[in-house]
């Protein structure tokens, strides 16, 4: 499957935080959710493939060009919707969609209009004076109107309220029924990255932990109680993370199937959450 | 470009507005002081002004991290704000002209020439400063670039005062004499490379940056 974006030995070092050896492809026609908890390098990833930030080792490709000499047609064709509106605050919304008009020669205005109007959105108000949901739903009408085959977003629903976040995967799934359009979405709203994803990819502490297909995680993942006496039965390479407390061990598996043989009983999937909370938190293995 | 030149000039509009005032107030003093100094003052401090309010609204809303993901490249985002600065002195200056011949047809006590004597090379001051200032802020940002730009304007204004207690300066009408004729072509040559050299250096330090 074609990359849309493609990340070998990725490393950015920062004081106290390095981003190492990412190793991560984004597939072409595709929603991977990038998932992992509050500064484990979702943005440092993100800025990376947009050379906001320079990698220290490594290379990015975007569209099949290295992302450190985007040209100007390629850049066309990537939205992007950062966590927070960086958009102009004194602008109104009908003073943001003609500079942005003059800024992407494929500016589609019938569809920003069509989005302004889906997302109520007035061309009057100023953006300082739009609640900070109706602030994300001009970024996203902004990135989704002129014709891009990359979106990349941020934590782009991180602060909405459920309905709102509904209405955005939702726009988001249609994006999608273009068959070369690609989403990369980072959050660590778990339930956003279940209704939409196609692949997960887990990042923590720097690291890429996984990279899978959301159907394949719940295959593969499991989380089960047990005493600690079973629990030491398990083999090592089975048990992804753990939690031990005074009366039993909670085993995130990973190989369910071959886990149910050994406990004599089913193991019931695992949640993303749980997946996320035992890789990290957990005694990870 | 044509989009950031929007951009600013939708986010300064505000701003022009309140300018135009100011010209316009200032326009009065000189007209009824009779000496063109007033306005010209407000002109040159007003195209300074400008493109540092506008890197400052700019960083204020964090407007670079999302506009190097649009089809622009670092050379536009510095080009159109060096821009900015020239078009703000051309336009002070021609504003300048615009108050001096308004002033000469309702029989004011100054002349054109006079205006022009403290406009033009008012206009080149507000460019050096520029050439200063954008390098600074884009290297040190908007609150500490305003400071260091101060302290960059007041070194030679203190040097200058310290020369003329010593008795060190030349008489005015030397100075004068000096400006109308090599100095003023070594000046009229040296502001633009140095404008050149501003623009290339604060390009450099754009590309450096990481957001």
């Amino acid at each position: 499957m074609k990359a849309a974006v493609s990340c070998k030995n990725v490393t950015k070092r920062y004081a106290g935080f390095s981003l190492e050896n990412l190793n991560l492809e984004i597939p072409a026609g595709t929603i991977v959710g990038f998932v992992g908890e509050n500064g484990a390098g979702k943005t440092t990833t993100i800025k990376a493939i947009l050379n906001l930030v320079q990698p220290d080792q490594g290379s990015i490709t975007v569209l099949g060009e290295d992302s450190q000499r985007l040209s100007r047609s390629t850049k066309e064709k990537i939205g992007v919707v950062f966590d927070g509106c960086h958009l102009p605050k004194e602008l109104k919304t009908g003073q943001v969609e003609k500079i942005l008009s003059a800024m992407y020669s494929k500016w589609d205005a019938a569809c920003f209009q069509r989005l302004a109007g889906k997302f109520r959105l007035d061309k009057e108000k100023r953006v300082k004076e739009l609640s900070r949901g109706m602030q994300m739903k001009l970024a996203i009408a902004a990135a989704l109107s002129h014709q891009p085959e990359l979106l990349l977003l941020d934590e782009a629903t991180s602060g909405l309220d459920p309905i709102v976040r509904d209405e955005i995967l939702d726009i988001f799934l249609e994006f999608l029924q273009e068959e070369e359009n690609t989403i990369f979405l980072s959050s660590h709203i778990i339930s956003d990255i279940e209704k939409v994803a196609d692949y997960v990819a887990f990042i923590h502490k720097g690291k890429l932990v996984f990279m899978e297909e959301k159907d394949l995680l719940k295959e593969t993942y499991g989380l089960i109680s047990c005493r600690k006496e079973e629990a030491d039965q398990i083999p090592e390479d089975l048990v992804a993370g753990s939690r031990t407390s005074a009366f039993n061990t909670t085993l995130l598996i990973r190989g369910r199937e071959e886990a149910s043989k050994i406990f004599h009983r089913e193991v019931p999937a695992a949640s993303m959450e749980d997946i996320m909370l035992y890789l990290s938190k957990g005694d990870a293995r | 470009m044509k989009g950031l030149i929007l951009k600013d000039f939708y986010n300064m509009a505000k701003s022009f507005k309140f300018f135009l005032l100011i010209i316009l107030i200032y326009g009065g003093i000189s007209y009824f002081n009779g000496s063109g100094a007033f306005l010209t003052f407000m002109i040159i401090l007003i195209s300074m002004m400008v493109p540092i309010t506008a890197l400052s609204t700019d960083e204020k809303d964090q407007w670079d991290v999302l506009g190097l993901t649009m089809p622009v490249t670092p050379l536009t985002m510095v080009g159109e704000k060096f821009l900015l600065a020239l078009a703000c002195c051309v336009i002070g200056l021609g504003g300048g002209l615009a108050v001096s011949l308004l002033f000469t047809v309702t029989g004011g006590q100054i002349s054109i020439s006079e205006i022009l004597s403290t406009l033009i090379p008012g206009a080149f001051i507000s460019l050096l400063y520029n050439c200063v200032l954008l390098p600074v802020v884009y290297k040190f940002g908007c609150e500490r670039g305003r400071v260091i730009s101060i302290v960059v304007v007041m070194a030679p204004a203190l040097v200058l005062m310290i020369l003329e207690k010593q008795e060190m300066l030349p008489e005015l009408p030397v100075v004068l004499s000096w400006l109308k004729n090599t100095g003023g072509l070594i000046i009229l040559i040296a502001v633009p490379v140095l404008f050149l050299i501003s623009f290339f250096l604060s390009l450099h330090l754009y590309r450096a940056k990481e957001w």
